[in-house]
């Protein structure tokens, strides 16, 4: 959407206007215009659990009407400048004539051409011969000067735009024009015209046709004939030449020519213009001259660079937008150019054939779409009546090729058009009779009456209706009457006009403004050609709540149309992990679930305290973003909000700041402040005082918000909480007083220093801290005390990384996407010496960032708590959760990874000093995936890293080994060496040898054989269409490998467990699995995800493993995603899944509570059949939590006499639920001996 | 043909080989109950204060034990006061000539009737010894351990000059608390 376009148009855009068009057409526009050109399966910047995967479809009619390749848009009957015999002019006053008519005659002579080059459409040459009365060129005469004017002929050549070539689609290649030679038509035909040179011709066709009562003045350079094929010769006249008659003239004339008012702005190419200014051009209608001559000549200008850079962009215009139809079809093709998240098709509105409809994220079938585009030109009548019903009957098509795909698809169809349309009738009756204002008239068979048509009709009968996701505020009980609130299947009507006016739009301000306020009175009667076609067509787009785009110069198409709908259900759901502040239950034991709801993408933080029986008490303590919300607008000021200066190279070409800044504009370095300025689509910065409100938003601020003011409303300050998991931090124990018996850290005293700093007076009053990151931009530290300071803000970090969208934030057109979106680490940290608390952070899909803050004091942060922000060319989106450990080499480290996306082929692990950032350690993966978050391991209890483990997105599992103190000696083992490159530990592949890619974080133990095991679960959950379940999905798997430090071969090496039944009793459904034996010497075990055909199963189903399996003992427990097969259908469902840890197989006790007698015994276990076909009785291996998709749980232990666990766990749903499991097995006296 | 005699001849030698080790198995056998009955006869007369040391300590185990069961919350193990870590030198001793209370222990909360002293005990965290199945990760709080070491001492009821208990017994067992 281009705000600043529409707001040139409508120039009193009001706070009403901007929500009737914005809430309908900037919400279609944005996607594709700030989402930027996507690679094939790009990381969303929307909640996988909430988009529909489903593509809208748009339907394009383009006007391929002969008027369409008129080189004139003037403001009269079909935009064309029309001579009136009878006064012997084109003016009416100072205005051109209208004509109402609308016909050529003997009174009226149509003029549509400014270049006259013959005929020949395909050619590249005009569509029209001179006829007996029309399709005339105008003569270049000074009277007539305005036709070369953009001030008057808004399709001509406007010094102030600059003209691009046509986009690079549909298999074209379009460079700039050649001024000598330029084309005439980009894809038709070898014409060429130089525009550098005096242009002279006297054939047919290639004259200006001219009437009695026009003056060839003195001095021109003319050849004039008595009719079309006569001869002539050419001559200087040496008087002003008054035609008494008919002519056929040929006139010498300068084709890089253009006039504007005197005084105009020109651009900065026009300040070394020397060529004359004294008004030489008349206006319509005008006695004296008062148009201002350029040409655009090397000699007219003292800078020849500035003459180079006029005549280029003359050029561009000349061939890529000089028409009416290259205008519209370059328009298109840019507009669409970087948009994938579609199925477009196109229709020329004198070709009504059927619309093949053409998936853009496919590079065929996008070559097609824009070959189509890109060639539709024709001639005819403008039938546009006829071509909406068209398109709405393609909509209504059920063959195996309709449109319509999908009982939730968004159906969209946009007219491009001149408007000038010839009105049939008898297609449908008064549709809109009697649907209130300003929707009803009394006509019947408007374009107004069928796209209501179309808007109230179920479009697909044989579909299920209701599927459709209405517009965002359609919930309230009064919806706006500008919102598309139809849940059944229906089109939705856009019309792009090139500028003309109705008898009401643009003429009647109020009303174009806001016909809900000031409804037109719609026209009843409608003549060929004529302007209320067009206000026709604003009603037709009114009815079915879509918009009229109109573009006033034909290059405007492209800034004014960019995409369709793209609504995502407003509801409330949540997708991050629960956190809790014990691990086992205490009188204060209690949840911290994030949730968002993405109505108006507002967050939430909640904490909920669990109850003696271990359940989830239904109300919450405190709600972080309600106590954000209740800060006063003048206390604002008092948010600790804080920032990084930009990043500056560092060692090892990394980005490194290492200054805290607090986020207020005068703070701010001037590129912060220039990213704050942005427009979306780019453009000129807004001013910057603009730039301080939208900082002021940032900071909270609601005096801007609509509709008092024009940023967008919010329901809360705190932003949407989506992938970051909370991290509470209080008083734990991260064991480092064990440090001084390490060999490392021995002799140093820092385990001793460690206890003093936990029994310090400032770590033991600092108050408990939840730390989350939200899309509002920020990271959130807040106090997770239950207290009355529960849920208060203490701090708040604005990553650099984030800057360069903040400004979308405050758009009403606000498009989803991710700004601090990753989980971060908060953890103790010894810095130069010191011991401290920091919070590492990450931006997720929102970044390429990774910063870190001192949070040892989070009530009192400063600026110089800002530790550092570090980045790095090879740094993609860092969503895996960085870890802070200490190191062989007597320092702290932490380590991240590249992430996904970084454009290198090698992914790189970082090993950063938590201290000021600089590198301590790297190491690239040759060939990796995109990296996921780093696992480091202690082997020998003494807190000190040995090794670091990844996975990637490829299926391939590092591992890097921490040896010594030199860090020179930090690498795989000589086992999963190559030479001096890394191999994979393991590669994860499915049966069929397809890689499976590991977003999950890995977990780690050692198994009851006393050998380190990894483990790890693989899918993919973070792509645009990765909630897209297809007809044969992938199978993704669980695994628990067996590390000996040598290359793990393949699944052949592993034992292979399977589900052998899904049952449902007492209402819950449960699985159950194999208890195969994993013989010695095994390397490992394996599950793959889904209920086999061979055991009466569905077979794959899409199941994957994206979040952490939590290792208790002898249960692996990991959670499961399987995305909503319809894709009409939100979210999906998970398996949580409870495995023995040692061989993957079942346990052999119930760990479930099925028959809630509060035993967990045989009574509930299940009967399945297992793989030799036997009935057994076997205690199940997985739950359906059905709250739809779920993270790893928090286990809460320690509930009842038995000890039991209570498994809590948020479902995207939103609900928190919990389920009750026996507690720990085998509790008591392990030995006993005497010592004395 | 010669694959087969090859197992053969190797059946012979394993023939011997076992006869041999049940052999030194009988041997170690009534040597190990000739000690055990000598050993008896000479600490009959100590019986009754070795077994209200015995008592004493299991007491003091079984306190323990209750204690880390019980616990929602457990202190930290600062080596101190009868929390450790385990094998901290800084423990107390109570096998061996050198005896030392280290850095402190606990009370058991009642007298033994006729015990020169209470019971007292002191218990390890066995962060060393991870057990099955327990996370290996390093930069996160520590894991709750549920493994423990818990050490008690309980005496008889004669003393020595000093006043301090003749007899100690000093019993320890490996505790799972979840």
């Amino acid at each position: 959407m281009n705000t600043k376009a529409m707001c040139l148009f409508r120039p009193a855009a009001t706070a009403h206007i901007l929500r009737s068009a914005v809430s309908v057409f900037a919400l279609a526009v944005l996607p594709f215009v700030l989402a930027g050109a996507p690679a094939r399966a790009e990381i969303s910047q929307e909640p996988l659990v909430l988009t529909a995967p489903v593509n809208p479809n748009l339907i394009l009619g383009i006007d391929d009407s002969g008027s369409m390749d008129g080189e004139l848009l003037m403001p009269a009957n079909d935009g064309a400048l029309w001579w009136h015999t009878g006064n012997q002019s084109f003016a009416d006053g100072s205005s051109v004539n209208f004509n109402p008519d609308g016909s050529a005659n003997d009174t009226w002579k149509k003029y549509v051409y400014l270049f006259p080059n013959g005929t020949g459409l395909t050619d590249g040459r005009r569509n029209y011969a001179d006829s007996t009365h029309d399709h005339y060129a105008v003569p270049p005469v000074p009277a007539f000067a305005f036709a070369r004017s953009p001030e008057f002929n808004s399709a001509y050549f406007n010094p102030g735009e600059t003209y691009s070539p046509w986009p690079d689609v549909g298999g074209y290649t379009f460079n700039g024009a050649v001024p000598a030679s330029a084309k005439t038509d980009p894809v038709y035909g070898s014409v060429t015209l130089d525009l550098t040179a005096d242009s002279t011709g006297s054939d047919q066709n290639h004259v200006f046709r001219m009437f009695a009562g026009m003056t060839l003045p003195s001095g021109s350079y003319v050849c004039i004939k008595n009719g079309p094929g006569a001869a002539c010769s050419w001559t200087t006249l040496a008087a002003d030449e008054l035609l008494l008659g008919d002519r056929w003239v040929g006139i010498r004339y300068f084709p890089a020519t253009f006039y504007v008012s005197s005084g105009a702005a020109l651009p900065a190419a026009y300040e070394s213009y020397t060529g004359d200014l004294t008004p030489s051009g008349h206006s319509p209608g005008a006695a004296l001259p008062d148009l201002v001559r350029y040409e655009i000549k090397p000699g007219n200008f003292s800078n020849s660079a500035d003459y180079d850079t006029a005549i280029q962009n003359f050029a561009n215009w000349f061939t890529y937008y000089r028409k009416r139809h290259l205008a519209t079809r370059g328009g298109i093709a840019r507009s669409f150019d970087e948009s994938s998240r579609l199925y477009a098709g196109s229709f020329r509105i004198n070709s009504r054939s059927n619309v093949s409809m053409r998936d853009l994220s496919v590079e065929s079938e996008r070559q097609s779409f824009f070959q189509e585009v890109l060639t539709s030109v024709g001639s005819g009548g403008t039938p546009n009546r006829e071509a909406l019903y068209h398109a709405g009957q393609q909509y209504e098509r059920t063959d195996s090729s309709a449109p319509i795909t999908y009982s939730c698809q968004q159906n969209f169809t946009a007219l491009f058009t001149d408007g000038f349309s010839n009105p049939t009738s008898g297609l449908v009756d008064n549709e809109d009779g009697t649907a209130g204002s300003p929707f009803e008239d009394t006509a019947s068979g408007t374009m107004a009456d069928i796209a209501m048509h179309f808007y109230q009709k179920n479009l697909r009968p044989d579909l299920p209706a209701g599927d459709v996701i209405s517009q965002q505020g359609c919930a309230s009980a009064n919806p706006d009457p500008w919102l598309d609130c139809r849940e059944d299947l229906h089109m939705v009507t856009f019309g792009i006009v090139l500028g003309n006016k109705g008898e009401i739009y643009l003429e009647d301000e109020a009303a174009t403004e806001d016909p809900y306020s000031n409804p037109p009175a719609w026209p009843l009667t409608f003549p060929n050609r004529h302007p209320s076609a067009v206000d026709d067509l604003w009603h037709a787009t009114i009815n079915s709540r879509g918009d009229m785009l109109s573009a006033r110069r034909p290059s405007e198409i492209s800034d004014k149309f960019g995409s369709v709908l793209n609504n995502i259900a407003g509801r409330v759901a949540s997708a991050a992990a629960v956190a809790t502040n014990s691990t086992r239950l205490g009188s204060d034991t209690a949840v911290f679930q994030a949730a968002f709801d993405s109505s108006n993408w507002s967050g939430e933080l909640q904490a909920f305290r669990i109850n003696d029986d271990g359940s989830v008490n239904n109300s919450s303590v405190w709600a972080a973003g309600d106590e954000l919300d209740a800060i006063s607008e003048a206390n604002l000021w008092s948010r600790n909000i804080l920032t990084a200066a930009p990043p500056a190279p560092a060692g090892g070409s990394s980005l490194l700041s290492t200054t805290g800044r607090d986020f207020v504009w005068h703070e701010l370095a001037t590129s912060q402040q220039e990213a704050l300025r942005q427009q979306a689509g780019g453009g000129s910065l807004v001013s910057e005082a603009e730039g301080q409100a939208r900082l002021d938003y940032l900071r909270g601020s609601r005096v801007n918000e609509q509709p008092g003011g024009g940023m967008r409303k919010r329901d809360s300050r705190l932003g949407d909480i989506v992938n970051s998991d909370p991290q509470f931090i209080y008083q734990q124990d991260f064991g480092y007083l064990l440090l001084d018996q390490s060999a490392a850290f021995s002799g140093m005293g820092v385990g001793a220093s460690y206890k003093a700093y936990r029994e310090s007076a400032a770590y033991q009053s600092r108050p408990p801290m939840v730390v989350v990151g939200a899309n509002d931009g920020m990271l959130h530290g807040f106090d997770a005390s239950l207290g009355a300071a529960g849920g208060k803000e203490l701090f708040s970090f604005v990553p650099h990384s984030v800057y360069d969208n903040l400004y979308e934030l405050t758009l009403p057109e606000y498009s989803h996407r991710f700004y601090v979106d990753g989980s971060a680490r908060v953890a103790d940290a010894l810095l130069n010496g010191t011991w401290r608390s920091i919070a590492v952070g990450v931006a997720g899909a929102g970044g390429k960032s990774v910063f870190a803050l001192d949070v040892t004091t989070p009530g009192t942060m400063t600026d110089s708590d800002v530790l550092w922000e570090f980045s790095h060319p090879s740094m993609g989106y860092t969503m895996g959760q960085p870890a802070v450990v200490p190191l062989p080499n007597k320092k702290f480290g932490v380590v991240v990874t590249s992430g996904y996306e970084s454009g290198a082929t090698d992914g790189v692990i970082w090993i950063l000093d938590p201290a000021d950032g600089s590198i301590i350690f790297s190491i690239a993966l040759p060939n990796s995936g995109g990296l996921g978050a780093p696992l480091v391991v202690d082997l020998d209890s003494d807190r000190v890293a040995d090794r670091i483990y990844v996975g990637d997105t490829e299926g391939n599992v590092w591992r890097v080994d921490l040896v010594s103190g030199n860090t020179s000696s930090w690498k795989p083992p000589k086992g999963l060496m190559s030479g001096t490159k890394p191999v994979p530990l393991f590669v994860a592949r499915d049966a069929a040898g397809q890689r499976q890619a590991i977003t999950s974080p890995l977990s780690s133990a050692f198994n009851d054989k006393g050998r380190h095991a990894l483990f790890f679960g693989t899918g993919s959950f973070y792509r645009v269409g990765d909630n897209l379940v297809p007809a044969s999905p992938d199978v993704d798997s669980f695994y628990g490998l067996i590390d000996e430090g040598q290359v793990i071969s393949g699944r052949a090496d592993l034992l292979e467990q399977e589900i052998l039944a899904e049952v449902s009793t007492g209402g819950t459904r449960v699985r159950g699995v194999t208890d195969h034996d994993l013989p010695d010497g095994g390397s490992g075990w394996f599950i793959d995800l889904l209920w086999k055909g061979t055991y009466g199963g569905p077979g794959p189903a899409g199941e994957r493993v994206v979040s952490r399996a939590a290792i208790r003992g002898d249960r692996v427990i990991f959670a499961t995603v399987i995305p909503n097969p319809d894709p009409c259908a939100f979210g999906g469902e998970s398996w949580l899944m409870e495995l023995n840890t040692f061989d993957g197989g079942r346990l052999d006790y119930a760990v479930f509570d099925l028959n809630n007698d509060g035993n967990f015994d045989e009574n509930d276990w299940i009967t399945v059949t297992d793989e030799n076909g036997n009935q057994v009785r076997v205690p199940p291996s997985g739950i359906a939590p059905d709250i739809n998709i779920i993270k790893t749980p928090a286990i809460i232990a320690g509930i009842g006499e038995n000890q039991d666990e209570v498994k809590v766990m948020s479902g995207s749903s939103g609900q928190l639920i919990r389920i009750s499991e026996r507690g720990g097995v085998g509790i008591g006296r392990q030995s006993w001996r005497q010592l004395r | 043909m010669h694959h087969q005699h090859y197992c053969r001849g190797r059946q012979d030698g394993a023939a011997l080989i076992l006869a041999l080790i049940f052999l030194l198995l009988m041997t170690l056998l009534s040597t190990s109950s000739m000690r055990t009955s000598t050993m008896q006869e000479r600490m009959s007369g100590n019986m009754r204060d070795w077994n209200l040391g015995f008592q004493g300590a299991e007491a003091g185990l079984r306190e323990a034990e209750q204690y880390l069961l019980g616990a929602n919350v457990l202190p930290d193990f600062n080596n101190a006061d009868g929390f450790y870590q385990i094998n901290s030198p800084e423990r107390p001793v109570w096998v061996g000539e050198e005896t030392s209370d280290g850095a402190g222990f606990i009370n058991y909360p009642a007298e033994i009737d006729g015990a020169a002293r209470r019971p007292r005990y002191y218990i390890e965290k066995l962060s060393s010894i991870r057990p099955a199945g327990s996370s290996t990760e390093t930069g996160t709080p520590v894991e709750e351990f549920y493994y423990f070491r818990v050490t008690a001492a309980g005496y008889g009821g004669a003393t020595e000059n000093d006043g301090d208990p003749l007899t100690a017994v000093v019993l320890s067992s490996v505790y799972r608390s979840r």
